[in-house]
C-alpha cells in the first residue's frame, strides 16, 4: 500500500510538468523591436521558477546571434533549406529536470516564421511544413534550438521543441536532434552495392 | 560583454539633428566639400607603385538588403507595412554604418583608441598577440578577442589605463592633433570628383571636368548623413576622406585601416551604439551579417591593406572582376575548376588602369553601378556556399552510408557483372579519368591543390564542420582513390577499353572534367544519365522528405564519382573563399580600382622596368658618347662658385658663371650647348662640386650629370659621377620632371692637358644630342614611366570661376595640388599661408626671383586675413616643391602683423 502511494505521488509529480514556449518579435515601449522567447508555466509547474525564479513565466531576449541576419551562417542555411533531410529527431526527450538547461543564453530558438529566414519568404509554406515534420506529433510551432559558440555563432542544431505529451507528460517537450548518420533509414534509401 | 557608452563628441563641430531619432543628440561630422581629399591622378606605372602605399580615401559599399529583409519580416510578424519598414531599416542601417565607421576613425585619430598593429610577428602588445593567436587556433570560436577589445573600448580616452592594459606606446596613438579631418560623402553619381578613377593624366580638359563637378557637386554628392527619403538606401557608396599628416599616413596607414575594420566589426555587435543610432531596429541590427553587407575599397590606386602575394590577398582582389559591367563578365568564381588566382593574373596580364575599367561612368547613378557589382557578388557567393554545403553533405552521406570498402567492393562487383556493357565501360572510363585528374599523385593535375585544402585557413575556419573536418573529407577521398586507381590501372593493362567497335561517349564526363579536358558541349547528344547497375539507385532520398524522392547516386561507380566531384568543388570553394565568404570579424577591402596591386606584389609587373630600361639605354648611350665623342665636356665653373645651388644652364650662361674651354669660340660653343641640351637648358640643375682634395685648382671640370625623371617619388635619380658612370641613385623624394644635377670636379690647370688630345667637338655634340633626344623621347612614354599628379578640386573650381576655363598656365600648378597664381613658388607660398593661418589668399606674386642661384623667393600675398600685404620668404625650387621651406613671414601692415601673431 505504501509503495502504491509513493508511485501515485510520483506519477502525480510527473503530471504537473506543463509549460509552453513562445517565440516572437516584440515591440518595446520606445518602439524598439527585439527577438524574444517566453516560457510560460502552468500554476503547478516549477520549471519557470527553476529557470528564472518566476512562477509563471520567463522572458528571454535573444540578444546577439552573430551573423544570423543574412546568409552567412551555414547552420541557419541548413535549418531553412534541408534540415529535414540531414538531421533527425532522436525521439529522445530531455528529462524535465534538465529542460531548464535548454533555456540558456548560449542557445538560440528558431521558429519556422523567423526573422532569421533569409532563404525564403517568412511565410513560406515549405519551411513551415519542414519544421512541422521535425516533430513526432503534430506541432503548430516547433522551435529548433541551436547552440552558439563563444563568439555567439550558431554551430549546432541541438534540440527541437515540439507540442504533445511525451514521456515526461508535458505540453511541450524538448527532443534531442542530431545529424542523420544511420544507414538505410526511412528518409535515406540505401541499396547495398 | 556588451559595452554601453554614450555617444558624444565626434569629428567636427557640426550638429546633426533630427535625421533619425537616435542621432538627434549625436554630434557627427557634416558634409563639406572642402573636406574632399585632393584627387591623386596616376598613370599605370605610378598606379602600380601606389598600391604599396596606404590610402587616405576609401569607399564603403553598403548593401541594405539584410536590413531591409529583416524589417520586412518584422513588419509581417507585427502586422506593419513591410515596404515602409524596409525602407526605414535600410536608411537607418546606412546611417549607422556611416556613423560607426567615422566614430571609430575619429577615436583613433584623437588618440582615444589605440591603433592595433597588423603584423602580429612584430607587434609589441602581448595581450593582443595572445588573444589573436588563441582565436585563430580556435577557428574564431573564441571570446578572448572580444574581451580584449571590450577592455580597450571601456578605457577609450584614458591613456594611462590603456597603457597599463597592454603595452601600448606612443606609436599606437598617432596623435594627429586637430589638423586631421574626416569628410564623408554619399556618392549619388560617379563623376569627375572621382576623376582619378578614369583619367591617367591631368590636362585642361579633365581639370575643367573636375571644376564643373565641384561647382555642381549637389548632382554628384551629398553628405553621409543626408536623410532625404528620396535617396536610395539599398545600394549606397560612401566616400570617406581622411585628411592627415603625410608621414603618419605612410607609417601607420595600413594599421589604421586594419584597426578600423577590427573595431567596427566588434563595436557593431558588442556596444549599444547601433541601438542609439537606430532605436527601432538597432537591437536586431547587431545580429546582421555586417561583413556581408558592407565592403571597403580604396578610392584609387593606393591600398587599405598592404599587398602581399598570397592566396588570401589574391582571392580578395579577385572580386574586382565582379565589379565590371555585367555583359563583359565571366567571373572565374563560376568555373568548376578555377585555375587559381595566380594563373588568372598571368592570363589577364598587363592592362590599363584609371580608364574606368569598372564602368563607374557607364551608370546613371552610383547605385546602378553598385547594384550590378553586388548582384554578381551575391550570385558568386551563393554559388560558392551552395557548392560547399552540397559537397560536405555528399561527402558526409557517402562516408556515413557507404564508406571506402563498400564503394570499392561495389565497384568491383559492378565491373564483374556488367563489365562488357557500353554503359559501364563509359562510366568506368569517366571515373578512372576523373580520379586521375583529381587524385593521382603522379600526374598531379589537381592532387596537390586538393591536399592543400585541408591546411587552408579559409577552409579550416569555415563553419559547418560539425560532422567532419575538411581534413577528414580529404582523407576519405585519398583512401577512396587508392583502390579505384589500382582497379583502373589493372583495367588499362588488360586493354579493357580497346574492345572492337567501342568508342567512349564524351557526354557523360562531369562538368568539371569537361572543363579541364576542354570537351565542348555537344548540343545534339542525349543528356547523360547514370545507370543503376543493380536495378535500384545505390543512394537516394525517399519521398518522405520535403524535397521528395531524389537519387543521390545510382551505382558505386556513380557514388565514387560524386565523391570526386565533391572534393573538386571544395577545391573551387577554397580558391575564392577569402573573397566570397569573409571570415568573421573583419570586412574585406579589395583594391578594386588597381589591378596592379596583385601584379606588382607578385612580381608580374615591374613598374620600374621601362624606367630602368630607359636609364640603361641612356647610360650606354652616354658611355658611347664619352668613348667615341669627347671625354670631357668643355664647360667649367669659376672656383669661387659656391655649391650646392639650383640653377639652370640658361642662368649659368647669362650670369657668366659658365666658362668655356678657351680653345673654343664662345659663340660656337654656346650654340652647340643650346642645340645639345635643348630640353635641359631651361631646367634647373643642382650643381654639385667636388674638389677631390685638390688644393690648387683653377676650375671645375664637368664630369657628368644626374638626371631626375618624372614623379616617381622614389628610386628616381640617375646619378653619374663621371660621364661614363651612371647608376641608379638612392631613394630620394622628387616631384618633378626633367630636373638635373651637374657634377663638377676640381681640375688643376696642368691636368687640362689630359684631355687636350683627340678633341672632336662636332662628334661629341652629335652623339650627345642623340643621347638626350632618345632619353627625352623615352620619357614621353605615358604609361610605363611613373607619373602622378595631385589636384585639389576646390582650386580647379576657383580657377574655372575666375577665368571661365582652365588656362594652360594653370595646368601645371593645379596638377601639383596648388591654386593657380603667377608662378609655382607663389602658389606654394599661398598654400602655406592658407593652411597655416586658415586664410584665403586672393593674390600672390613673387617679388624677387631669388638670387642667381634661384633658391630664395620672396612672395607678396593679399589675403582675407588683413588689410595690406604679407610677404613670405622661402626656399623654393619649382621642381622640388617637397623641399619648400619658409624662412620668414612678414606683415606689411599693423593688421597683418596682428593677424600673423607678430
Amino acid at each position: 500500500m505504501k509503495h502504491l502511494l509513493t508511485a501515485l505521488i510520483l506519477l502525480g509529480a510527473l503530471n504537473v510538468h506543463a509549460w509552453t514556449l513562445e517565440s516572437k518579435v516584440q515591440v518595446g515601449s520606445k518602439g524598439e523591436f527585439s527577438d524574444t522567447v517566453t516560457l510560460f508555466c502552468r500554476a503547478d509547474e516549477s520549471l519557470c521558477e527553476t529557470v528564472c525564479g518566476d512562477k509563471n513565466s520567463c522572458h528571454k531576449e535573444q540578444e546577439l546571434c552573430f551573423n544570423c541576419l543574412g546568409t552567412a551562417n551555414p547552420i541557419l542555411r541548413t535549418v531553412f533549406t534541408e534540415v529535414d533531410r540531414l538531421y533527425r529527431n532522436t525521439l529522445q526527450a530531455v528529462p524535465v529536470q534538465n529542460a531548464a538547461k535548454v533555456f540558456k543564453s548560449s542557445h538560440v530558438f528558431v521558429a519556422a516564421r523567423s526573422i532569421y529566414n533569409f532563404y525564403s519568404a517568412i511565410d513560406s509554406v515549405e519551411v513551415q511544413t519542414r519544421f512541422q515534420n521535425l516533430c513526432p506529433s503534430p506541432s503548430a510551432q516547433p522551435l529548433l534550438v541551436l547552440e552558439k559558440n563563444l563568439n555567439n555563432e550558431p554551430t549546432r542544431i541541438k534540440y527541437v521543441i515540439c507540442d504533445g505529451v511525451g514521456p515526461y507528460n508535458q505540453e511541450m517537450q524538448v527532443l534531442e536532434y542530431s545529424p542523420r548518420v544511420e544507414s538505410g533509414a526511412q528518409e535515406i534509401k540505401l541499396n547495398q552495392p | 560583454m556588451k559595452i554601453t557608452t554614450k555617444i558624444s563628441l565626434l569629428i567636427s563641430g557640426f550638429v546633426l539633428a533630427g535625421l533619425v531619432p537616435g542621432l538627434a543628440l549625436a554630434q557627427v561630422p557634416a558634409h563639406q566639400t572642402t573636406l574632399l581629399s585632393p584627387l591623386s591622378f596616376t598613370n599605370r606605372a605610378q598606379c602600380a607603385l601606389d598600391a604599396d602605399k596606404p590610402t587616405s580615401s576609401v569607399l564603403v559599399m553598403v548593401d541594405g538588403y539584410n536590413a531591409g529583409k529583416l524589417a520586412n519580416s518584422v513588419a509581417k510578424l507585427q502586422g506593419l507595412a513591410p515596404e515602409e519598414q524596409s525602407n526605414k531599416a535600410m536608411k537607418e542601417f546606412r546611417l549607422s554604418v556611416a556613423y560607426m565607421t567615422l566614430n571609430i576613425m575619429n577615436k583613433m585619430i584623437r588618440g582615444q583608441l589605440p591603433v592595433l598593429p597588423t603584423n602580429l610577428k612584430t607587434a609589441q602588445l602581448p595581450k593582443y598577440v595572445d588573444a589573436s593567436q588563441r582565436c585563430e587556433k580556435a577557428g574564431n570560436n573564441c571570446g578572448d578577442m572580444n574581451e580584449y577589445l571590450a577592455g580597450i573600448w571601456a578605457r577609450a580616452g584614458k591613456r594611462a589605463e590603456l597603457t597599463t592594459y597592454d603595452r601600448f606606446t606612443q606609436y599606437n596613438f598617432p596623435l594627429h592633433s586637430s589638423k586631421d579631418r574626416l569628410g564623408c560623402y554619399y556618392i549619388k553619381k560617379f563623376s569627375a570628383l572621382q576623376g582619378h578613377l578614369h583619367n591617367t593624366e591631368v590636362n585642361q580638359s579633365n581639370l575643367q571636368d573636375v571644376a564643373l563637378a565641384y561647382l555642381n557637386e549637389a548632382d554628384y554628392l551629398t553628405g553621409c548623413f543626408d536623410s532625404d527619403d528620396k535617396l536610395p538606401n539599398r545600394f549606397v557608396t560612401l566616400q570617406i576622406d581622411w585628411e592627415t599628416n603625410k608621414n603618419s599616413l605612410e607609417i601607420q596607414g595600413f594599421d589604421f585601416w586594419n584597426s578600423l575594420k577590427i573595431y567596427l566589426s566588434w563595436a557593431w555587435r558588442n556596444t549599444n551604439e547601433v541601438e542609439m543610432l537606430s532605436p527601432s531596429f538597432g537591437r536586431l541590427f547587431r545580429s546582421i551579417a555586417l561583413e556581408e553587407s558592407i565592403m571597403f575599397s580604396p578610392n584609387g590606386c593606393k591600398s587599405m591593406t598592404k599587398p602581399s602575394c598570397d592566396s588570401e590577398y589574391l582571392s580578395v582582389n579577385s572580386v574586382r572582376e565582379l565589379a565590371k559591367l555585367s555583359d563583359s563578365v565571366t567571373p572565374e568564381q563560376f568555373d568548376n575548376v578555377p585555375v587559381g588566382t595566380e594563373l588568372e593574373l598571368l592570363e589577364k596580364g598587363v592592362r590599363g588602369v584609371n580608364n574606368d575599367f569598372l564602368g563607374t561612368q557607364s551608370h546613371d547613378t552610383a547605385q546602378g553601378w553598385l547594384s550590378n557589382f553586388r548582384k554578381n557578388l551575391i550570385q558568386s557567393r551563393a554559388l560558392i556556399k551552395t557548392k560547399y554545403q552540397a559537397a560536405t553533405m555528399h561527402l558526409n552521406l557517402l562516408q556515413d552510408q557507404l564508406g571506402v570498402d563498400l564503394l570499392a567492393h561495389g565497384m568491383n562487383k559492378e565491373v564483374a557483372s556488367h563489365g562488357s556493357s557500353d554503359a559501364l565501360m563509359n562510366e568506368l572510363y569517366y571515373l578512372c579519368t576523373e580520379v586521375r585528374l583529381a587524385g593521382d599523385n603522379s600526374l598531379d593535375f589537381l592532387k596537390s591543390n586538393i591536399d592543400r585544402i585541408a591546411e587552408l585557413k579559409n577552409m579550416t575556419q569555415m563553419q559547418y564542420s560539425e560532422r567532419r573536418s575538411i581534413k577528414e573529407h580529404i582523407d576519405f577521398f585519398n583512401r577512396l582513390t587508392s583502390p579505384i586507381l589500382a582497379t583502373c590501372n589493372q583495367l588499362e593493362k588488360q586493354n579493357y577499353w580497346s574492345k572492337p567497335g567501342y568508342t567512349v561517349s564524351k557526354t557523360g564526363f562531369s562538368a568539371w572534367a569537361k572543363e579541364m579536358l576542354q570537351i565542348g558541349a555537344e548540343p545534339d547528344a542525349a543528356p547523360f544519365a547514370p545507370t543503376a547497375f543493380s536495378g535500384k539507385a545505390t543512394l537516394s532520398w525517399s519521398s518522405q522528405t520535403a524535397a521528395g524522392a531524389q537519387t543521390i547516386c545510382s551505382s558505386s561507380i556513380d557514388c565514387a564519382r560524386l565523391a570526386v566531384k565533391s572534393v573538386v568543388d571544395l577545391y573551387a570553394v577554397s580558391v575564392y573563399a577569402d573573397a566570397l565568404i569573409p571570415l568573421a570579424g573583419k570586412s574585406s577591402d579589395p583594391n578594386l580600382f588597381n589591378p596592379y596591386a596583385e601584379l606588382t606584389t607578385c612580381k608580374m609587373y615591374d613598374p620600374w622596368f621601362q624606367t630602368q630600361r630607359m636609364n640603361k639605354v641612356f647610360m650606354i648611350d652616354l658611355a658611347n658618347t664619352a668613348l667615341f665623342g669627347w671625354n670631357v665636356l668643355p664647360v667649367y665653373l669659376d672656383v669661387n662658385f659656391t655649391a650646392p645651388k639650383v640653377v639652370s644652364f640658361n642662368q649659368l650662361m647669362k650670369n657668366g658663371v659658365l666658362k668655356f674651354d678657351p680653345r673654343l669660340e664662345k659663340s660656337k660653343a654656346q650654340t652647340s650647348l643650346v642645340a645639345d641640351f635643348g630640353p635641359l637648358l631651361g631646367a634647373p640643375c643642382a650643381v654639385s662640386l667636388n674638389n677631390n682634395g685638390i688644393k690648387h685648382y683653377n676650375f671645375y671640370s664637368f664630369t657628368g650629370l644626374s638626371v631626375n625623371y618624372c614623379d616617381s617619388k622614389q628610386k628616381n635619380e640617375v646619378i653619374s659621377l663621371k660621364a661614363t658612370d651612371f647608376a641608379n641613385g638612392a631613394s630620394t623624394e622628387r616631384s618633378f620632371c626633367g630636373g638635373c644635377t651637374l657634377n663638377f670636379t676640381a681640375v688643376a690647370a696642368a691636368s687640362t692637358a689630359t684631355w687636350s688630345g683627340g678633341v672632336n667637338p662636332a662628334k661629341f655634340i652629335v652623339y650627345l644630342f642623340r643621347t638626350f633626344q632618345k632619353y627625352f623621347n623615352a620619357k614621353k612614354d605615358k604609361v610605363n614611366i611613373p607619373r602622378g599628379w595631385t589636384v585639389n578640386p576646390a582650386y580647379a573650381a576657383e580657377v574655372y570661376k575666375k577665368y571661365g576655363e582652365i588656362p594652360s598656365h594653370c595646368v601645371d600648378m593645379l596638377g601639383k595640388g596648388l591654386n593657380c597664381f603667377a608662378d609655382t613658388c607663389a602658389a606654394k607660398a599661398a598654400q602655406y599661408i592658407e593652411q597655416t593661418y586658415n586664410a584665403k589668399v586672393h593674390s600672390a606674386y613673387v617679388h624677387n626671383d631669388g638670387d642667381y642661384q634661384g633658391l630664395s623667393t620672396d612672395t607678396v600675398l593679399r589675403t582675407n586675413l588683413c588689410e595690406g600685404d604679407i610677404s613670405v620668404t622661402a626656399y623654393c625650387n619649382e621642381n622640388r616643391l617637397e623641399k619648400f621651406r619658409v624662412t620668414n613671414v612678414y606683415g606689411w601692415s599693423k593688421s597683418c602683423r596682428r593677424a600673423l601673431g607678430k
